[in-house]
């Protein structure tokens, strides 16, 4: 996980969350991110993200 | 001849009515009278009466083993000051008399004569007596206290001794391990992360031992089975059990859907029939009216026909068909958009991520790679043990040579699951991205698992729902819930602002 002055350091100093909210808003992103490197690893290995282009809007994407 | 002091009290109130000074000016008086050299003394200050584990003391027998043969005395003011029952006392005069050192009292009659030995073992009988004593008041004393909600032992983690204006003694939320515990309770409470997920965060955000070190896997289970933390103390050992005269740390229904959560065994995120594949927000969703977690089941109608529902175990508030509910959820989570602010942590947490999981995997390599080196020098050893000196049979060949094969079978498929290096970085940042951007598709596409360990981030403290709807989220602070956000529009990323970067 980075560390808590890297991830400040990150936020900008217009910042305005407190300690305890931005230790929360760490651990999160850390979460999400360990989420999409997972889904990640098996998506973009096996391409099936590339190959399904469909947005909720129904717009086809392009890649 | 020469003597050592030793004086003790044994707590800090007795340190205030002078004693110390008194047995201090009693045992040099003593060794003067006897003719003595006072070489050094040796003041133990309000620690424990009841082990020879004593600072002052250690000091004292060391001083003695380094003047070995030089100091010959040491002079307590009563033997109650050296040892308070018969083990520590008779442990510490033979530990003496090694070092060809003799105890002497000065308000008791002992020596090395018949007379002054058996009243030596008299006056240490009654020193254990006196403290067996003391013990039983203590415990009469202790079961009192807590009969009446007061805690009179060390406080538990998350907890601090404190005292009252009247001087009675009591516990204190502590002001940070308290905070942090009450946070572990919330998020196992949710069934959505297991005591380890929860005590490596809280470890990781500062929960720390009295002795600064982070909090340990066995300690973490007896926090979250103690109802002190709820406000009632339980004593089983003493019949005891009653409201605590002080704060308590969590909500009493936040303790029982612990318990709950215990009583299932491990976490919700491994346990399979709770995390059933056709029902990912099983559990994740409570209900508004009487805080249940939902259910989720299969029920067959009259024609045979199966139909998947949601449903409120606890007062049937609510039952909803799957596909309703989860359309529903579906609508909250067109709601979330990310905050443009934090999208560069994102992506250098992406970084971090994928950097630490791309040194796992090569150091997973590299050890199968070591063992996949020691199967091949093997096989050649076997070769030449079959072929060249005819050292083993053919069976045993064939025998071995299956058992290595199995080994390089599996070498070699372990190898080829690592694909990381497959994948370049620029590409999953640009995935990252793109997936945050739209939470809807995210949680449609991927399985159970992933949709319940999206959930959880999404919504650290899970969903109520009264039949209807959802009630207002606490939202994961990376995203903006537009609903509750309205009006502040103008600040957002459109919902399709960010086109995906996938690599071609």
């Amino acid at each position: 996980m980075l560390s808590i002055d890297r991830f400040r350091e990150l936020l900008g100093p217009d910042c305005e969350l407190n300690d305890d909210e931005i230790r929360e808003l760490r651990w999160q992103i850390h979460s999400l991110a360990e989420l999409v490197v997972d889904i990640a690893s098996d998506t973009l290995s096996t391409g099936t993200m590339t190959q399904d282009t469909t947005r909720v809007d129904g717009q086809a994407e392009v890649n | 001849m020469r003597a050592v002091v030793y004086c003790r009290v044994s707590t800090k109130e007795q340190t205030k009515n002078l004693s110390l000074p008194a047995q201090k000016k009693a045992c040099i008086g003593f060794c003067r009278d006897q003719g003595w050299k006072v070489d050094r003394i040796f003041v133990e200050r309000g620690e424990s009466a009841k082990t020879a584990e004593r600072t002052e003391l250690k000091q004292l027998l060391s001083y003695c083993r380094e003047k070995r043969g030089q100091v010959e005395v040491v002079v307590v003011y009563s033997l109650d000051r050296f040892a308070r029952n018969n083990f520590a006392h008779y442990a510490l005069r033979s530990l003496l008399a090694q070092l060809g050192v003799t105890l002497r009292s000065v308000s008791q009659p002992i020596d090395e004569s018949p007379t002054g030995k058996l009243m030596e073992g008299v006056l240490a009988a009654v020193a254990q007596f006196d403290n067996d004593i003391r013990a039983e008041k203590t415990v009469v004393g202790m079961k009192e206290a807590l009969g009446r909600g007061r805690w009179t032992f060390q406080a538990p983690l998350g907890y601090r001794n404190t005292r009252r204006a009247d001087g009675t003694p009591t516990l204190e939320p502590d002001p940070e391990n308290g905070p942090l515990v009450r946070k572990g309770f919330e998020i196992y409470a949710s069934g959505l992360q297991s005591k380890n997920q929860v005590l490596l965060r809280l470890n990781e955000e500062g929960l720390r031992t009295r002795r600064g070190k982070p909090v340990a896997p066995q300690t973490w289970d007896r926090v979250l089975k103690n109802p002190i933390y709820a406000g009632r103390i339980q004593m089983d050992a003493w019949g005891i059990e009653v409201e605590a005269d002080f704060e308590p740390l969590i909500e009493p229904a936040i303790f029982q859907r612990v318990q709950g959560v215990l009583a299932g065994g491990r976490s919700g995120q491994t346990r399979h029939h709770r995390n059933h594949p056709d029902f990912p927000l099983r559990r994740f969703v409570r209900c508004a009216a009487c805080d249940t977690p939902l259910t989720g089941s299969w029920s067959r109608g009259r024609e045979g026909r199966r139909y998947a529902y949601y449903r409120c175990p606890g007062c049937a508030n609510v039952s909803m068909p799957k596909e309703a509910l989860e359309t529903r959820f579906l609508e909250l989570l067109d709601r979330l958009q990310p905050k443009p602010e934090y999208l560069a942590a994102l992506k250098a947490s992406v970084l971090e991520v994928w950097h630490q999981r791309r040194k796992e995997v090569e150091e997973f390599k590299e050890v199968r790679q070591k063992r996949g080196n020691r199967v091949e020098e093997r096989k050649q050893r076997l070769v030449e043990a079959f072929v060249y000196q005819q050292a083993i049979d053919p069976d045993t060949y064939r025998h071995e040579m299956e058992r290595i094969r199995d080994e390089e079978v599996v070498t070699e498929v372990e190898l080829s699951e690592n694909r990381m290096d497959e994948l370049d970085v620029e590409g999953v940042l640009a995935f990252a991205e793109h997936v945050v951007l739209n939470a809807r598709r995210l949680w449609s596409e991927y399985d159970p698992q992933r949709r319940r360990h999206l959930q959880k981030v999404l919504f650290p403290k899970g969903l109520e729902f009264d039949g209807e709807s959802f009630g207002t989220p606490v939202t994961c602070l990376f995203f903006r819930n537009l609903e509750a956000q309205e009006g502040a529009e103008s600040q957002m990323v459109s919902p399709t602002g960010f086109e995906p970067v996938l690599p071609a």
